[in-house]
């Protein structure tokens, strides 16, 4: 059952209870009135009849009256005393012209004589129950089926104006899949509930293309960047092989290929923490001083900048942050090895925190392509520096950052200097 | 025979380097763009193999640049992407053969062997080892002059095996080679190329060749004088 279906019984089912308990009701107080008029018309001929008895001091009474049956009897009676002035009954009178019994109003009532007593009734036709029941129920199913047909034609207005925009997007819905490029665009309604929904769905719909773009790009870059050290791989098993390989080159082709493992690794470490990042499953954010991570780490890689013999200055003033614990090491770790492994020898690193804006600036090779370091595609492809590198780092940096809106940027500056800024703020 | 090899990164260059010198070619390397331009500029090759993502520059151009040129040279693409867009492209310009990473230095090899052959730098449309005489254009295979009967997967694995002579071919590379990803619906064991090496070593026996093929314990065959 549908909705509409649903509001049309339920608005039936309400109308006929209303008819049947109007009808009950109506012909109730229609009766009572009913006989409310009658009788008071009764008390008027009442008076009428006292006064002309006062005024002619004579009973006018005929009982040949052409109405009949008649409208006033008169009988006799002795005792005054026993009757109350008034009494009102509802009787059935027969007529003689038409043969049937009709139903009649009486008001009966004692006067007084010249010393005798009278019993007067007066009759006044009335309304048949009956009649008034047949009345009243047959206005009232006029009002009923009325109101039936009004029903039905609300509600195949209402299909067809308010439900269609609903319709219209259930079908989109259906229709919809998962693809690259796919854009769902549902129609406004102008009814809250409907815009609402759509509002709900809309914002669900984005999130798992999101998720679903994020895990296609994952796989994508995963099995690219995982072709190279495979072919490495499968290259050096080809040469080893051959009979009469050389023993140091046999160790040599082994060596390569644990490179090439290790580097199967690192990508795989980097591409999974790239999609956890991206699919926010770091939340335990908490206060963390971002300063002593940063120092921790420099303390950490001292042998490897002395090993480059790279001059290092540091102007590290505290700062904290509310942030994950793990993704800010993983931030921390990615810049300050970024300008250490891109870093020459004899070369430089400044680095600088002030009131939330972390600035290095390191000497470096130029790259081929500085226009976009943060995209996966458009990185530098000069793997001879970068054995060991996935050229993910940049990428991860970027995450982390965009899922915290930290602002970060970078620039080349003159003499092959890289310099790096990162807003916390 | 002279090759270029344009590949970035060292280990592989090495590999495809010492291969391909140890079947008699005259091997050389470069790993960025601006110096394969310089040397496809000064020499002339019999064939290059380029890798599309080069530092300094797309591979994709290093092609072009040798189709501006006009010279015979073949070209072969390496590249990690596995995408037919990129192997389309790659063709349209004028390579003659795409083979995406990571793949068999046997493959490679005989991918370069059939190029330069093809281009017609050999002068022959026949392969020659000892008696056996492999015709290219009629597919027919002729031990001592009288032709033997082979299946289409019996003879390209009779010329992968002459192709690649006097090295170990795995089972797998030889499954890969004929039967390309559809490798993958058998179950793990290669024994079906079994049936395959026998029928080729039979008929080629009772022509009167040779046994060349040589079961080398546990890895595979090779193709070999001894």
């Amino acid at each position: 059952m549908n909705l509409i279906q649903l509001v049309r019984r339920n608005a039936i089912i309400t109308m006929f209870l209303v008819v049947l308990i109007g009808s009950v009701s109506h012909f109730f107080i229609f009766r009572y009135f009913i006989h409310y008029s009658t009788d008071q018309v009764l008390t008027e001929y009442k008076q009428r009849i006292i006064s002309y008895i006062a005024l002619h001091d004579t009973i006018p009474l005929s009982n040949d009256l052409i109405l009949q049956p008649a409208r006033i009897e008169i009988q006799p009676i002795t005792d005054i005393t026993q009757y109350p002035s008034e009494i009102h009954k509802d009787t059935l009178l027969y007529s003689e012209v038409t043969g049937s019994f009709t139903p009649y109003r009486q008001l009966y009532f004692p006067v007084n004589y010249r010393n005798k007593s009278f019993l007067i009734n007066i009759n006044q036709p009335t309304m048949e129950s009956n009649d008034l029941l047949y009345a009243v129920v047959a206005s009232l199913l006029i009002l009923f089926t009325l109101s039936l047909l009004f029903v039905y034609a609300t509600s195949y207005s209402l299909k067809n104006s308010v439900w269609r925009p609903l319709n219209k997007n259930l079908k989109k819905l259906r229709a919809y899949g998962l693809r690259a490029n796919s854009v769902l665009q549902l129609e406004k309604s102008d009814i809250q509930e409907f815009d609402e929904l759509n509002e709900v769905i809309m914002k669900m719909v984005d999130k798992i293309n999101e998720d679903y773009e994020n895990s296609r790009m994952f796989s994508e870059n995963a099995s690219h960047e995982m072709q190279t050290p495979l072919s490495i791989i499968r290259s050096k098993i080809d040469l080893l092989l051959q009979e009469n390989v050389p023993e140091d080159e046999r160790i040599s082709n082994l060596v390569a290929m644990s490179r090439a493992t290790t580097r199967l690794s690192r990508l795989n470490r980097s591409l999974l923490l790239l999609t956890k990042i991206n699919n926010d499953h770091f939340q335990d954010k908490k206060q963390i001083n971002i300063s002593s991570i940063i120092e921790n780490y420099l303390f950490d890689l001292s042998e490897l900048i002395e090993s480059k013999k790279i001059i290092l200055t540091s102007n590290i003033q505290p700062y904290t942050l509310n942030i994950s614990t793990i993704l800010a090491e993983v931030l921390v770790s990615n810049i300050l090895s970024n300008a250490i492994k891109h870093n020459i020898e004899n070369g430089k690193i400044d680095i600088s925190l002030k009131s939330g804006l972390l600035t290095i600036e390191n000497n470096c090779k130029l790259p081929d392509n500085t226009d976009n370091l943060f995209n996966r595609h458009n990185r530098p492809q000069s793997r001879s520096n970068a054995k060991n590198s996935t050229g993910l780092g940049m990428s991860i940096i970027k995450s982390i950052c965009d899922k915290n809106e930290f602002k970060v940027k970078y620039v080349f500056k003159e003499g092959n200097v890289f310099c790096f800024e990162l807003d916390f703020n | 025979m002279k090759l270029l090899i344009i590949e970035d990164e060292i280990d592989l260059q090495e590999s495809i380097a010492k291969f391909l010198q140890s079947e008699g070619f005259a091997v050389e390397v470069t790993t960025t763009y601006a110096q394969a331009e310089e040397k496809v500029n000064l020499y002339d090759y019999d064939c290059i193999i380029v890798d599309i993502t080069l530092p300094g520059g797309s591979g994709l151009n290093i092609i072009r640049h040798l189709k501006n040129k006009n010279t015979d040279t073949g070209i072969i693409i390496i590249s990690a992407k596995n995408s037919l867009d990129d192997k389309l492209t790659g063709l349209e310009i004028g390579a003659d053969d795409y083979l995406t990473k990571p793949f068999h230095l046997s493959e490679l090899n005989a991918r370069v062997k059939s190029i330069i052959r093809r281009r017609g730098l050999q002068g022959a449309n026949e392969a020659v080892f000892n008696e056996i005489k492999l015709l290219f254009d009629s597919h027919k295979v002729l031990v001592n002059d009288t032709e033997i009967v082979l299946t289409r997967k019996e003879y390209d694995l009779l010329l992968y095996f002459i192709m690649n002579k006097e090295k170990v071919l795995s089972k797998e590379v030889i499954a890969e080679h004929l039967w390309g990803d559809d490798m993958g619906l058998t179950a793990d064991s290669f024994d079906f190329i079994y049936t395959h090496i026998k029928n080729v070593r039979k008929k080629l026996i009772d022509k009167g060749s040779k046994d060349y093929i040589k079961t080398v314990y546990g890895i595979g065959y090779k193709f070999t004088e001894e």
